[in-house]
């Protein structure tokens, strides 16, 4: 176990630099998610981490201790890969038993050691098998019990679930988070799927074109997160993004969506938001927050009257498509109101519920009086 | 799988049978000759098989000539160039494939660039090195030149079994508490065995075969291989094709055996080489 800390880590390929001086503290313990579009630069960072590519500056601390210099093998890490990497000349066994048969490890403890990881992943009768005799799901256990076997001091994990399809994606996802309430060993894992970040992180770390946007736990992400890139990354769907003018008349604050839609901002905002009054900003809703709902009160609901495009029934809810200016948004509909494309209908939102974007720095402006959070939690 | 019709599979067949007695006639001639006694092979009009079949050939074979000697200096020197290649090619392919480093694919290619030179070119020059060295009439010299000249091959051959090899299995096999020099014994290599074993069959076959280097290069008696050894045979006053056509049969029966042997592997290793599997 151990605490994981980036000091102002960079990576240059040459003249490019691809992670930009990154500072990231990992408790003992936690389980932290990179995640980003491809290229924003998680993987470099993790790999990184395991010793497997170079830093060109800044420091990598396990425990306060730098492993920047070590090689992988001097950084008692264990790594899944996303290609699960099992050697394939060797059986399941012998695969998990690798990193005990380079410690040295003797015989009996190997076998003691490799029989608890394989009950841990119920694999206990793979592993005679060589790894082409195995289904994806089985070689993605085993890669895993090949890494729990090393008992590391951190995990690393590179999308190991991209390759898997979705119901057991879904299955491994359980079985990870088990693993690590049991094991209490501290991971880093990648992804570029915001699900598996929000539903495993203890602590997520947006990452984009090689900076860190955003870390913190799955929640503070979702409702506040501080950039345009982090509120549209974290959610699905993804949040929509309202050009708007932001006005400031004697009814207070509104924002203008153009065809006719006004918006009126929610009054205690007013001191956090007035600086942006007469300028072009974007307006952020998440379509859960967005609602086509009979039952919703207007009272402090912000209303707009849109027209239905594209109905996608999901069961519980709908997802409703409408087009404003060009550009296609998303609603959440209720069900039972079996809307049909070309229905004239009044979305509303809770006034929390609104994002302001500056559109020069792509930043979300704080409501100064943190309401979001207040009423959010 | 295509289905042909009969008339296609008699073509087909007839085609097979016409190029395999192309190959291997003069193979059975040898062979049948060499089992016949000296009366019979001068016979008109000849005859395809044996009428008094006699291993005399063979016997004189040993009895009158250093055919034991030129089959053990055969062995010694083709097996050394094995080892002596693959010890090279084997690092020098992984550093070629795993490295990144100025001027590599330009050297890889500069490689086989060299390949392209006919022995017959480069064997005067060697010849004054070997002298300058003082290796001229030994068995190291023989090594060395089959080692260069293999080398080029043998490094183009792992190379590509390396560049088939996912650097993911050596990462995991670092990030599994190996050294990259573990990595490669433990992982790398045994991947790469079906490669490594076609290699050193191909530098056995050239080293076996060879004639031109070992004719220039070696000059005692003792120390001559097969190909020298057996062409030496129709030097004398009277040429005894038995005992010539004898000692071709013994010098491909080892080559026969080992290639029928390790067939698989060579197939392996071509398949897998070429196509990333």
């Amino acid at each position: 176990m151990a605490e994981v800390k980036l000091v102002g880590l960079e990576k240059k390929f040459g003249d490019v630099r691809v992670i930009h001086r990154i500072n990231l503290d990992i408790a003992d313990g936690e389980f932290a998610v990179l995640v980003g579009p491809s290229g924003c630069g998680k993987t470099t960072t993790l790999r990184m981490i395991a010793g497997l590519e170079e830093t060109s500056g800044g420091s990598i601390l396990f425990d306060g201790k730098p492993v920047e210099r070590l090689e992988p093998k001097d950084r008692d890490i264990a790594m899944v890969f996303q290609s699960y990497a099992l050697y394939p000349h060797m059986s399941v066994r012998d695969n998990m038993a690798f990193s005990l048969r380079m410690k040295g490890v003797s015989a009996s403890e190997k076998k003691r050691l490799v029989g608890v990881a394989a009950e841990m992943l119920d694999i206990t009768d793979l592993l005679d098998r060589k790894p082409r005799q195995l289904s994806g799901g089985q070689r993605q256990r085993v890669a895993m019990g090949r890494a729990l076997v090393r008992e590391p001091k951190v995990f690393l994990f590179d999308e190991p679930l991209s390759n898997l399809d979705a119901a057991l994606r879904a299955q491994m996802r359980i079985e990870i988070k088990r693993i690590h309430q049991r094991l209490r060993t501290t991971i880093i894992y990648v992804t570029h799927d915001q699900v598996e970040a929000m539903t495993l992180a203890d602590k997520i770390v947006v990452m984009n074109g090689g900076h860190i946007e955003q870390v913190g736990d799955p929640l503070t992400l979702y409702r506040r997160p501080v950039s345009r890139f982090v509120a549209g990354f974290i959610g699905s769907p993804k949040m929509n993004f309202f050009p708007a003018k932001l006005l400031f008349d004697e009814s207070g604050l509104h924002a203008d969506l153009g065809d006719g839609i006004r918006i009126d901002m929610p009054r205690e905002r007013d001191a956090a938001y007035r600086p942006y009054a007469g300028r072009s900003v974007e307006i952020g809703i998440r379509p859960e927050h967005l609602l086509d709902d009979a039952r919703l009160i207007d009272s402090g609901a912000i209303a707009m009257d849109v027209t239905i495009d594209v109905v996608e029934p999901l069961g519980s809810t709908s997802l409703l498509t409408f087009v404003l200016g060009g550009t296609s948004y998303t609603a959440i509909g209720d069900i039972a109101l079996m809307r049909r494309p070309g229905a004239r209908v009044r979305l509303k939102a809770a006034a929390r519920d609104i994002y302001l974007i500056d559109p020069l720095t792509s930043a979300v402006v704080p409501p100064a009086d943190s309401t979001i959070v207040r009423l959010a939690v | 799988m295509i289905r042909r019709s009969a008339w296609q599979r008699l073509g087909l067949g007839l085609a097979v049978a016409a190029l395999l007695a192309f190959a291997a006639f003069p193979l059975l001639w040898m062979g049948l000759t060499a089992l016949k006694p000296s009366s019979e092979i001068f016979a008109w009009p000849p005859r395809l098989l044996p009428e008094a079949p006699t291993l005399s050939n063979i016997g004189r074979l040993f009895e009158q000539t250093h055919f034991v000697t030129y089959f053990r200096n055969s062995v010694i020197v083709s097996s050394a160039a094995v080892v002596l290649t693959l010890l090279l090619a084997v690092p020098g392919a992984y550093g070629l494939t795993r490295y990144r480093f100025f001027g590599r694919e330009m050297i890889a290619a500069t490689v086989l660039f060299t390949y392209m030179f006919a022995p017959i070119m480069i064997i005067i020059p060697f010849y004054i090195v070997m002298r300058t060295l003082g290796l001229a009439n030994t068995h190291m010299a023989l090594v060395l030149a089959y080692c260069a000249f293999s080398l080029p091959f043998a490094l183009w051959m792992l190379r590509t079994f390396f560049q088939s090899i996912p650097i993911d299995l050596e990462e995991a096999a670092m990030t599994d508490g190996a050294s990259r020099f573990r990595a490669v014994i433990h992982v790398v290599i045994p991947m790469a065995l079906p490669g490594i074993i076609a290699t050193g069959i191909l530098t056995f076959i050239l080293a076996w075969n060879d004639y031109i280097f070992a004719r220039i290069l070696i000059s005692s008696d003792n120390l001559k291989t097969l190909p020298v050894g057996i062409a030496d045979l129709y030097n004398a006053s009277v040429i005894d094709w038995g005992m010539i056509m004898a000692s071709g049969l013994l010098v491909i029966i080892p080559v026969v055996i080992v290639f029928s042997y390790v067939q698989k592997f060579l197939v392996a290793g071509w398949g897998s080489g070429g196509v990333k599997g």
